[in-house]
């Protein structure tokens, strides 16, 4: 019998081949030697291609794998991705047309360069940027995880977890310097709709081959010799954890640095909101997805780690082809989300941290930007080698350092009164708290880390922009941020 | 209707969004039966809201809301 690797790894292979093609050649025609070009692809996405980069970037490999994993070793817990991903677009509407506006008018590519000019601090920029790393290479770390798992089991382990680390993240970090927000662009637009098209004829099929009714059979078997998985008690999560979970990670949607690049990659402010409104249809996409782990429960009991059920279960299941694509569009969800963090990672780098102290000329900024991103990618790549949490894990931590930016943005372009003082003290305490309150006192009062952080956070930057309100910057400054003096 | 109270309506709808999806979420559906759909109750309000939510966020769009 050949070895299913025989058929699974030449088309996962093939799969990175097509994505570096893409990815180099959606800089033809194009000039990368400014800025806007290559950060936000000169602020010219249409509603089609936001939808695929809002969708299949959010759509990483804890859809593919964590999710089934988690589903799998804990249960209805699980769910709170889709109310989180569901919320946290409903919560990004209000925010995208004015967030477009601004970045337009100051020509800004990234989330610290619009925190230092609004609040007239290049030390919140730098603090900013520090945060945005922490995010980019927490996550990262996750998506890098998965592609090592996914490359090894696609090889029958004949590519080694770190092996198959460096060949993807080698790859994108060159188209990405090659081509930019454009290169993530239609890169997530063909991963997005391949990952759609593959997890739902993957899905049923894997869950029809254990349960010969489906979803209804495997759900009525589950409900009745394992129940505690149907509910959020039975797995594990308190109430008030599930809750905290939800709204955390909801608003640390707008936080992330990644997204706001690609809200300014959009062709115009109702582009955005058009396609913001669309996107949560997407998420349709993780839960055939997310039941292949319910189904592995009562199927495959003890797998070790879980975030490899989807894999078991898939390799047992699907003709070799079908795996074989299955594996290809896992990595595509891995890879669809890692590019924006490294382009993020090394563009604010050069951007908020180097040229506001060395006053570069624009083509250098350019040039180091995209240079900046080879060694970020490295970095993120070299500690997804060591494993260091479970995927969900990983992200739930990542989130919880994130959301201590909401009060910054809320003051950016929602209070004139906010000061420098009052957004560096509030996110300073609240970065510290959420980092002590995940790794010394695990989520005190079984409330989510972050929400603690957020709650104190937010109460001092009010307290402390009212304490310090004559030193806000210039009222040409604040007045640039709100809609009467912002032109579209 | 004026611009900001388009504004405040659409952020009362935001919010209790949230609520729902969170509370009748744990609530009415936390619980192992009945299977609607082939989805336990659970996941299955999940994804009604899903759709709920697109919804509410078209209609806010064509109604101008946070332009």
């Amino acid at each position: 019998m050949t070895p299913y690797w025989h058929v699974t790894l030449p088309m996962t292979l093939a799969y990175i081949v097509i994505a570096l093609v893409i990815g180099v050649f959606a800089a033809r025609g194009k000039v990368m030697a400014r800025i806007e070009t290559w950060a936000v692809a000169a602020r010219g996405l249409g509603v089609f291609v936001l939808f695929f980069l809002f969708g299949a970037g959010a759509i990483s490999a804890y859809t593919f794998l964590g999710a089934p994993g988690w589903g799998y070793s804990t249960g209805a817990n699980i769910f709170y991705v889709t109310a989180y991903l569901t919320l946290g677009y409903f919560t990004v509407f209000f925010f995208a047309g004015r967030l477009w506006r601004v970045g337009n008018k100051f020509h800004f590519v990234t989330q610290a360069s619009a925190f230092r000019h609004r609040y007239d601090s290049p030390t919140l920029g730098v603090i900013t940027a520090v945060i945005a790393w922490l995010a980019c290479i927490g996550y990262g770390i996750t998506q890098g995880m998965g592609v090592g798992y996914i490359l090894n089991f696609a090889s029958g382990g004949l590519i080694p977890f770190w092996g198959g680390v460096t060949i993807v993240y080698g790859v994108m970090a060159t188209y990405i310097a090659v081509s930019g927000l454009r290169a993530i662009g239609w890169t997530n637009t063909f991963q997005g709709i391949m990952m759609a098209i593959v997890a739902w004829i993957a899905g049923p099929m894997v869950v029809h081959h254990f349960y010969a009714g489906g979803f209804g059979t495997l759900f009525s078997r589950l409900a009745t010799e394992a129940p505690k998985f149907l509910t959020l008690a039975g797995s594990g999560w308190s109430t008030q954890f599930w809750v905290t979970c939800v709204v955390v990670c909801a608003l640390g949607i707008i936080c992330w640095p990644t997204f706001w690049i690609m809200f300014w990659g959009a062709k115009s402010a109702k582009v955005l909101r058009r396609s913001v409104a669309l996107v949560p249809l997407y998420w349709f996409v993780m839960l055939p997805m997310i039941i292949i782990g319910f189904a592995g429960i009562l199927v495959k009991p003890g797998v070790i780690p879980a975030d490899t059920i989807a894999m078991k279960m898939s390799l047992d299941a699907l003709p070799l082809g079908l795996t074989g694509l299955l594996f290809a569009a896992t990595l595509a969800a891995a890879m669809s989300s890692c590019e924006i963090l490294i382009l993020t990672a090394g563009l604010t780098t050069v951007v908020d941290c180097v040229s506001p102290f060395t006053h570069l000329k624009p083509e250098t900024i350019t040039k180091w930007s995209r240079l900046a991103v080879l060694p970020f990618a490295a970095i993120i790549g070299a500690i997804s080698v060591t494993k260091p949490a479970t995927l969900v894990g990983m992200l739930l931590m990542t989130y919880g350092w994130l959301v201590q930016l909401f009060p910054l943005i809320v003051g950016t372009l929602f209070w004139k009164g906010a000061t420098k003082y009052g957004a560096i003290a509030g996110t300073a305490t609240g970065l510290v708290i959420s980092i002590l309150f995940t790794k010394v006192w695990p989520n005190p009062l079984g409330i989510h880390a972050g929400m603690w952080g957020l709650v104190i956070n937010a109460i001092l930057f009010v307290v402390v922009s009212l304490l310090t309100k004559d030193k806000l910057p210039s009222k040409e400054i604040i007045d640039g941020y709100f809609p009467e003096k912002v032109e579209a | 209707m004026t611009k900001k109270a388009k504004w405040w309506t659409g952020i009362g709808l935001m919010v209790l969004c949230y609520a729902l999806i969170c509370w009748p979420g744990l609530l009415l559906f936390n619980k192992p039966t009945p299977i609607i759909a082939g989805l336990p109750p659970f996941a299955f309000a999940n994804h009604v809201m899903v759709l709920v939510v697109v919804g509410i966020m078209v209609l806010l769009y064509k109604w101008g809301v946070a332009e």
